[in-house]
């Protein structure tokens, strides 16, 4: 039945994929058009290095931009022809006012303030390996708000924490960035299936920690941090755990 | 009059031209190329371009088929659904949730009545992250006439592997092959190891589980 249920899902999100992306191919009507500036560009097979020159495109020609792919554009040649150019080449393309094409600079200071975040985390939570999942929400160019779900699995025990916090960044157009975070949560604790009448334990939770994040790309970060977790149990002394993690995410 | 005959007899040609050249595709003589000034200066609004106006597609939504060979319970059919993103043409992080049901160990095959898992607890679901690098990217050719875009990865990462009622941390890495039917369309061929420890059968043991997958993925 669940096997069943997953094809499904599989189908119903996989289906319907080309429907979404083929209106992008097919719509030209408002065309992005730039003319060639440098002696002629190269045009590649694939967005890549590793892909062939196949054509050039001379000085003055005007070509059409039909979509973008890492640090690859696509376009199309006056005589039909598709293929990918480089970003370093395009932006030595004018547009129709006769400027250079603007593309966004690689500057901390333009992309610092991202929206959002989506990212992923392996540490030691108390010497247990552990998995996070995050999501960010960036509200101004210092404070981000932090939902995250954590997993560290042990042979005697699976942890489940669900916490939400935010984050304070100190100096956010450095490009390795440190900052410091807190917040609260659910901690579940559910004992290995070996053991004898496994009873799940769910507690409340405080944290707070540092760390640094650093900008490989526009739109992709590394991130490190230390947190020490209070866990609030019933009895008379709190658990007290420390977690070191480090992950990548990708800005949007 | 007559004047004014001849230039809306001219203006009716040449005006559908470049309509007619750039459907053709340019496979016209070229004299109405692009790159020249038009006969006809229509005013229009010109436009600043910027590098957000252009479509991006680093996003990859794929699917795979594939079997999963437990270190103790058989070879069994998977599924996994995958989500790809494309930092650069040489790296992509992949987050991926993949179901299979275990079969059974020998030891219950040889003895009729044994039963070690219950049917829920044969059923494994495992996730992870992992960062990928294009190894070797190039073409393949089909024939004399067709080359396809392709590239060789190399796949690693961390995440959880949920079976017998336990969740464990699971690391996985492996090699995979990418092939680009079109712009927007992938074909993947995928062998991963994902190693875990586990003491389902009495003792804490570290196991390999070898993963073969074959998939459909789409880029938006």
């Amino acid at each position: 039945m669940r096997q069943f249920l997953i094809r499904c899902l599989v189908l119903l999100v996989v289906v319907p994929m080309p429907l979404l992306v083929m209106p992008q191919v097919a719509r030209g009507d408002d065309a992005l058009r730039v003319q060639v500036a440098d002696p002629y560009i190269d045009v590649r097979t694939g967005p890549g290095r590793g892909y062939p020159v196949f054509h050039v495109v001379e000085q003055g020609a005007f070509v059409t931009l039909l979509k973008r792919r890492t640090q690859w554009v696509k376009i199309r040649t006056p005589r039909g022809r598709t293929g990918w150019v480089s970003r370093t080449q395009l932006a030595r393309t004018l547009d129709e006012t006769g400027d250079y094409v603007a593309l966004q600079d690689i500057d901390r200071r333009e992309f610092v303030r991202p929206w959002g975040e989506a990212g992923v985390m392996v540490g030691e939570l108390d010497g247990i390996r552990s998995v996070t999942g995050r999501l960010g929400l960036a509200f101004t160019e210092n404070l981000q708000f932090d939902l995250e779900v954590s997993e560290s699995s042990s042979n005697q025990a699976t942890t489940q924490l669900l916490s939400v916090g935010i984050q304070h960044h100190l100096f956010p157009h450095w490009r390795i960035s440190p900052y410091v975070f807190m917040g609260g949560g659910k901690v579940e604790i559910e004992p290995a299936t070996v053991l004898v009448r496994p009873e799940t334990e769910s507690e409340r939770s405080v944290y707070a920690g540092l760390g640094a994040r650093l900008w490989l790309t526009r739109t992709f970060i590394f991130r490190s941090e230390y947190r020490n977790l209070v866990v609030l149990t019933d009895d008379n002394d709190n658990d007290e755990l420390e977690e070191w993690r480090a992950g990548f995410s990708i800005l949007f | 009059m007559a004047r004014w005959i001849q230039y809306s007899v001219l203006i009716g040609i040449l005006m559908p031209l470049p309509l007619w050249a750039d459907s053709s595709n340019g496979v016209s003589s070229g004299a109405i190329d692009a790159g020249e000034a038009p006969v006809l200066d229509p005013r229009i609004e010109r436009r600043r371009v910027k590098e957000a106006d252009i479509d991006a597609e680093n996003m990859e939504i794929s699917a795979f088929w594939g079997v999963y060979s437990s270190n103790d319970f058989g070879t069994s059919e998977s599924l996994s659904l995958r989500f790809a993103f494309h930092v650069s043409e040489d790296i992509f992080v992949e987050a991926a949730y993949g179901t299979t049901t275990l079969d059974e160990t020998s030891y219950e095959r040889l003895t009729p009545g044994v039963q070690l898992l219950t049917s829920g607890q044969r059923e494994l679901t495992h996730y992870s992250a992992s960062m990928a690098y294009n190894l070797l990217p190039g073409e393949s050719f089909l024939g004399s006439r067709r080359a396809f875009n392709n590239a060789l990865y190399i796949i690693a990462g961390a995440g959880s592997t949920d079976f017998a009622g336990d969740d464990r941390f699971t690391i996985n890495f492996g090699m995979g092959y990418r092939l680009l039917l079109t712009d927007w369309l992938s074909a993947r061929m995928e062998m991963r190891d994902y190693i875990y420890e586990t003491d389902v059968l009495g003792q804490v043991d570290t196991t390999q589980n070898l993963e073969w997958t074959l998939g459909l993925g789409i880029f938006f």
